[in-house]
């Protein structure tokens, strides 16, 4: 019986052997038809047909979809496992496309797309939702960790970000840091000390460290024209204590160490530090702004005057954005050449993520902040001979690099 | 029951081709098909997938590159058929992540933050991690063949390796601590090694390859390079010496008391030495390298047939550098192209010769593992 629908001729494997049989193989309405060449097809109604397969369009499938102008296909059906049949012919091709529309390249591209667009809206979902309900996973973690983990994990983050710089230390200079520190601890509704140290270090800054532990700079101090200043500061970086940022951000640092590991140790590193980084900054701002309201909180509570903070700021931002790492290299510089200087980007890894814990620069918003604040009744923080033995807590103690010469101990 | 207007029901037997035995058998012609830069629109979509993804697609991606390239290599114009999927490579790596990368990651770290003097303890198990990675390397290597050669199909019959791992991976260690010991001259016995233990394992259907090569043919492909190198180089150094027409100073008041002239001459000759050392070195590593595998090919047998591999040094050089420059310049966003390339170099000058009854190849009984390639995929093992 002559076939009135196209034929073709292919090979059929039947994955049990590795011989192939030449076929001839017919498109039918629902799906091909084929036997091996030399055999006619038997028709019978109401008898199994043994000699030809038939595997429905709708399940062919193929490892390469066909394109236009492809001029062979290998194709398998889960209706006959392990089977293949081989055909190469540019018409055959060209018609299967059309009757088995799941193995041409339009609708596997996108199969192959879909997946990885949902990826994106659930990623993005997440991402947006985490953002909108300002919610904060690192937190929520940080929460969970007890004081004595914290407190051993900022006693090693001291060690090692800040160890090369000695701890400054004179009985009245350690008493009236004592005493600027417990007249704001007062003010924050919180029982716990705080663990205030001053490091030998020309760089002006201060760092809040896990373990409600603040480092101030010799650097810093010597920039302050009055108590108030650095009072200012410190109230700053109380700030950040209370509201758990070290923490947080040691937990975030992790987190981004992992998940870089995660997503790139399978692909390209291209993407991962850059990324890592970029979060890490952008926290930063945010952790400012809270820092800045609680600082400011604690001030007023403690009737500390804010104004001094607005022109310590003033002062400070005629400087270039901060590297702590470049600052770090440049130690043995002066203060003076340092506030010229320009700062390089900051430099990639774990130890950099570090930074955030680290204040950033004042910008004019902030400054303007504070200085809107209503006034209120203020005493000094610290009276003269406190201020000027803060000033010089610094005076016995030598500097990380080299010996400088001491200086005359004044009156 | 009117059979002619509804399409014919599957048969209720499979249909039998007949008596399978013994025949002449048929010669396999081994050619590519298609061009690599067909693969430029996926590498493109790849990337953009894998960056939104946050390379969780990156496995998918992969698995997609070697349909396409398997589907280029044509045995008698039939293609292999790559088997394997994204969700396969995907889970092998999460494995292999949450067991050995993520603890060597966290436990240093968190000893570190927590543990009085953590760092040194911490850096000690850095370094534990890195020594463990050197037995896991072999058996990351054999383990990523055999999950390839499982998932490689052609007329629906697979490969696959039989051997053991860990056998592969200690010839693997021993070997390659030996080199520097030995001054590389365990290099021809360590590829000879390798080469023969994996091949004499490998299996297509029912049917294993056989290599029988002899290790003092390796050997002597590899002084001809050893000896030539120190020839040549030591030729270019005399060569440039008596261009430069300079005295090589012996002590270091010498070296001071050069002129300023005889100082830059003096660089000039380091710096061209070192230059043309490694163009030498290049090319003899090429050369080596097609020996070698030519080598092992002529001397790999399969189903009664012989492979030959006929590899050039030109034609290798040309290859990885070209190479090198798709890669480089598109980011690495075109590494499959460099793949595709590099495959279709070797599968055109391969081939094998006789006749192979194929009938008599049936399909291999292993089993199909159901994870691929972890640990390979963590320690960043790739060929194809």
């Amino acid at each position: 019986m002559a076939s009135d629908h196209p034929t073709f001729s292919g090979r059929f494997s039947d994955g049990q052997h590795a011989g192939s049989d030449s076929v001839t193989i017919e498109l039918r309405p629902a799906g091909l038809a084929f036997r091996r060449a030399d055999e006619t097809i038997s028709e019978t109604v109401g008898e199994a047909v043994t000699n030809t397969w038939f595997w429905h369009y709708n399940r062919l499938e193929t490892a390469r979809p066909i394109r236009r102008g492809d001029v062979d296909t290998l194709v398998h059906s889960p209706e006959t496992p392990g089977a293949s049949l081989f055909v190469a012919d540019v018409e055959f091709v060209r018609r299967l496309a059309i009757e088995a529309d799941q193995i041409s390249h339009g609708s596997w591209l996108w199969r192959y797309t879909r997946p990885a667009l949902v990826m994106l809206v659930v990623f993005a979902a997440i991402g947006g939702g985490i953002w909108a309900l300002d919610l904060s996973p690192s937190r929520a973690l940080a929460n969970m960790m007890s004081d004595k983990m914290r407190s051993n994990i900022g006693e090693r983050i001291f060690t090692s970000f800040v160890g090369t710089y000695p701890v400054c230390s004179t009985p009245d200079g350690d008493a009236a840091l004592a005493k600027m520190t417990a007249r704001l601890a007062d003010a924050d509704n919180d029982d716990a000390a705080y663990n205030t140290r001053v490091v030998n270090w020309s760089l002006e800054n201060a760092f809040a460290l896990p373990g409600r532990k603040i480092i101030l700079t010799s650097g810093l101090i010597k920039k302050a024209k009055s108590a108030e200043e650095v009072a200012g500061v410190l109230a700053h970086e109380i700030g950040h204590v209370v509201k758990l940022h070290p923490e947080t951000g040691v937990v975030r640092a992790m987190g981004l160490t992992v998940a870089a590991q995660f997503i790139f140790a399978g692909g390209s590193e291209t993407l991962g530090s850059i990324g890592t980084l970029l979060v890490a900054l952008r926290y930063n701002r945010k952790a400012e702004r809270e820092a800045d309201a609680v600082g400011l909180k604690i001030l007023r509570k403690a009737k500390v005057s804010p104004a001094p903070l607005a022109g310590f700021f003033e002062r400070v931002m005629k400087k270039n954005p901060f590297d702590v790492a470049a600052a770090k290299k440049s130690d043995k510089k002066s203060v003076e050449e340092k506030t010229t200087e320009e700062k390089g980007p900051a430099s990639r890894g774990f130890t950099k993520s570090l930074e955030l814990l680290s204040t950033h620069p004042p910008t004019r918003e902030r400054i303007e902040n504070i200085r809107a604040r209503a006034t209120y009744t203020t005493r000094p923080v610290l009276d003269e001979n406190e201020w000027t033995a803060l000033q010089k807590i610094c005076a016995t103690t030598e500097t990380a690099k080299e010996k400088e010469p001491k200086k005359e101990t004044e009156e | 029951m009117d059979q002619t207007a509804s399409p014919p029901e599957p048969p209720s037997a499979t249909p039998a081709f007949g008596q399978r035995g013994t025949g002449p058998g048929e010669e396999i012609d081994i050619k590519w098909r298609g061009s690599p830069w067909s693969l430029t629109g996926l590498s493109f979509l790849n990337f953009l997938l894998s960056v939104i993804t946050l390379g969780i697609y990156s496995f998918w991606g992969k698995t997609e590159v070697r349909k396409r390239i398997w589907s280029s290599v044509r045995l008698n114009d039939e293609p292999l058929h790559y088997t394997g999927t994204g969700k396969e490579l995907f889970l092998g790596f999460l494995i292999v992540f949450c067991v050995f990368l993520l603890p060597v990651v966290l436990i240093p770290l968190a000893i570190e933050l927590l543990v009085e003097g953590g760092k040194q303890i911490a850096d000690i198990i850095r370094i534990i991690a890195v020594i463990a990675v050197f037995p896991l390397l072999g058996v990351a290597i054999y383990r990523a063949r055999r999950y390839r050669l499982s998932r490689t199909n052609w007329r629906g019959i697979r490969g696959t390796l039989t051997g053991s791992p860990w056998r592969y991976a200690w010839t693997y260690i021993w070997t390659g601590i030996l080199i520097i010991f030995t001054l590389g001259w365990i290099i021809p016995y360590r590829a000879h090694a390798l080469y023969k233990r994996m091949t004499n394992e490998q299996q297509f259907g029912s049917e294993m390859f056989r290599y029988s090569g002899d290790v003092g043919d390796v050997y002597a492909r590899f002084a001809a390079v050893y000896f030539g190198g120190i020839a040549l180089t030591a030729l270019v150094a005399g060569g440039a010496y008596w261009f430069l027409g300079i005295e090589i100073p012996t002590t270091p008041t010498a070296v001071e008391n050069m002129s300023a002239e005889t100082q830059t001459k003096f660089v000039w000759f380091i710096v061209s030495i070192y230059v043309v050392g490694i163009i030498i070195y290049s090319i003899l590593q090429a050369w080596y390298f097609a020996s070698v595998y030519n080598y092992f090919a002529r001397n790999t047998a399969f189903a009664g047939g012989q492979f030959d591999m006929k590899l050039t040094v030109c034609g290798l050089v040309w290859l990885v550098i070209s190479n090198m420059f798709i890669i480089i310049l598109s980011l690495t966003i075109l590494q499959p192209i460099a793949m595709a390339r590099a495959s279709q170099y070797f599968v055109d000058r391969m081939s094998l010769n006789g006749l192979i009854d194929v009938d008599k190849i049936v399909q291999n009984a292993a089993e199909l593992g159901t994870t691929g390639e972890g640990l390979a995929e963590a320690f960043d093992i790739d060929g194809f």
